[in-house]
C-alpha cells in the first residue's frame, strides 16, 4: 500500500487516479518551486504525466518508480524513490501571524 | 536592472526634442531622495505641466496598449515603483500626488506607455525624471527585492535593503513593512526580547518582529509553554502575548500565539519553528498542526513512511 511521501515542505499524496485537467508528458518536472532555485524535482527515465486539475491542484501519474531530488548543492533533502502510480502534489503553508493584526484597532481615550 | 546611461541619455533627448523641452542639461542623480531634495531647492520646470504625453514623432506604435508592453511592465511592477516614490517622498514630507499632478516628478514606467523613447529609457534602467529649473534630473531604478511568490510585497531578510540604490543605500522592508536599518538588523538577528517587541510603536512591526524570534528566544526568554509532543516528534508550544501585542490582534484572537518546533528529516541538526493557526493550536495536538499545514488529514500525516 502506498503512503504519503514527504520531501521537506513538499508532499506527494497517493490518489487512486488523477482527475481530468490539463495534462502534459514530461521526463522531469518541478513539484516544489523555490525562488532561490532550490527546487524539488521529479526526474524519470521514462516520461510521465503532469496534470493540472481545474482547481489548480497538480498531480503526477508515474508509470515507473521515479526519483525525487532536491536541486541544491548543500544541506539538501535526501533523494527518494517515488513508486509508480498517481500522486497529488501538496505544498506546506504556514500560518501568517501578520494577518491577525486588527486593521481598525480600538484606541481608548486617556485623560 | 543595470543602468545603461548612454542609452538613457539618447532616449531622453529623443523624448524631449519633439516636446520642445530639450534646451536643458541632462544630469543623472543616483538616488531619488537626492533628486527630490534638488527639486525642492530649485523648484520645478513649469513648462512640464503642459508637456504632451504623446507626439506623432515619438509614437510607441502598435504596442501602445498591446500585450508586448504589458509583458515588460506589469501592473505589479507599476505598483512597486509607486511605492518606492511614496517611501522617498514621505521621508521628505512631500505629497506625492502634488508632484505627480504637476509633472514635477515623472515616473518613466507610467509615461512609457505613450512614448517609444521613454519605453527604451525604461528598458535601459531609467526610473524617474525630475524636471527642475534649467536641468532635467534622471534617476535610475533601484534594485527591488520582493517576498517569494509575492512580487507586490517589498521584502528581504538577508541583510540587504529591499529598495537598494546604486550607491548601496536603501530602505529595509520585511513583508512589505518598512523598518529603520538598526531595528531591521535586530529583528533578523533575533536580538529583541518579546518585551522589547511589545514596545515597538508600529503594530505591523510588532507582529513581524515576533515571527523572527529564534526558538531559544521564544522558549527561554519569552515563557513559551510546551503543550504537546507528537508521536512523530513535533513539539507544540503556546506563547503568552504581552498586553500590547494581544491588543493588536483582531477581536476574539485570544491571548496566545502557537508555534511548532521540528527537525529536518534529512538533517536532524537543523531545526525549524513554524507558526500555527490558533484555532488548530488550541486543540493541543502537535501532529494535527503539521497535517493542517500540508492540507491533509491527520491520518494521512501519521501514515508517512518515507521522508527526506
Amino acid at each position: 500500500m502506498r503512503t504519503p511521501i514527504r520531501h521537506g515542505e513538499v508532499m506527494l499524496v497517493p490518489v487512486t487516479c488523477a482527475p481530468a485537467g490539463t495534462s502534459e508528458r514530461v521526463n522531469s518536472c518541478i513539484v516544489g518551486h523555490s525562488e532561490s532555485g532550490h527546487h524539488h524535482v521529479l526526474d524519470g527515465e521514462q516520461e510521465f504525466a503532469r496534470i493540472v486539475a481545474a482547481n489548480g491542484d497538480v498531480y503526477v501519474d508515474l508509470d515507473t518508480p521515479t526519483r525525487l531530488f532536491h536541486q541544491k548543492d548543500h544541506d539538501q533533502h535526501r533523494e527518494l524513490q517515488v513508486p509508480a502510480g498517481a500522486w497529488r502534489v501538496v505544498r506546506k503553508t504556514e500560518f501568517d501571524v501578520t494577518t491577525t493584526v486588527d486593521p481598525n484597532p480600538v484606541r481608548y481615550v486617556r485623560d | 536592472m543595470p543602468f545603461d546611461e548612454p542609452a538613457v541619455l539618447d532616449a531622453v533627448t529623443r523624448f524631449c526634442q519633439p516636446r520642445n523641452v530639450d534646451d536643458v542639461r541632462l544630469t543623472t542623480v543616483g538616488h531619488l531622495d537626492r533628486a527630490l531634495h534638488i527639486l525642492e531647492m530649485r523648484g520645478p520646470d513649469v513648462r512640464w505641466r503642459t508637456v504632451p504625453l504623446w507626439t506623432p514623432e515619438d509614437d510607441p506604435g502598435k504596442s501602445l496598449f498591446g500585450y508586448e508592453f504589458k509583458a515588460v511592465l506589469t501592473d505589479v511592477g507599476q505598483a512597486i515603483y509607486e511605492r518606492v516614490l511614496e517611501v522617498e517622498s514621505r521621508r521628505r514630507r512631500i505629497r506625492t500626488e502634488t508632484w505627480l499632478a504637476s509633472n514635477a516628478v515623472v515616473p518613466v514606467s507610467r509615461w512609457a506607455r505613450f512614448s517609444r523613447s521613454l519605453r527604451r529609457a525604461h528598458e535601459a534602467g531609467l526610473g524617474w525624471m525630475l524636471p527642475v529649473r534649467g536641468e532635467l534630473l534622471l534617476v535610475p531604478m533601484p534594485a527591488i527585492r520582493n517576498a517569494e511568490g509575492r512580487p507586490d510585497v517589498l521584502h528581504d531578510d538577508s541583510g540587504r535593503p529591499a529598495i537598494e540604490w546604486p550607491d548601496g543605500t536603501g530602505t529595509y522592508f520585511l513583508n512589505g513593512i518598512e523598518f529603520t536599518k538598526s531595528l531591521y538588523v535586530k529583528v533578523i538577528r533575533s536580538e529583541l526580547l518579546i518585551q522589547e517587541i511589545a514596545q515597538l510603536v508600529n503594530a505591523d512591526q510588532r507582529s513581524i518582529a515576533l515571527t523572527y524570534m529564534s526558538f531559544e528566544r521564544l522558549v527561554l526568554d519569552s515563557d513559551a509553554e510546551l503543550i504537546d509532543v507528537g508521536v512523530r516528534g513535533t513539539r507544540l508550544y503556546r506563547l503568552p502575548l504581552p498586553f500590547r501585542i494581544r491588543a493588536d490582534r483582531v477581536p476574539g484572537y485570544g491571548g496566545y500565539d502557537y508555534f511548532i518546533h521540528m527537525r529536518d528529516a534529512s538533517h536532524p541538526e537543523r531545526e525549524f519553528v513554524e507558526w500555527v493557526d490558533p484555532a488548530i493550536g488550541r486543540q493541543r495536538n502537535a501532529e494535527l498542526c503539521q497535517a493542517q499545514a500540508f492540507g491533509i488529514s491527520l491520518a494521512e500525516w501519521l501514515s508517512i513512511r518515507t521522508e527526506g
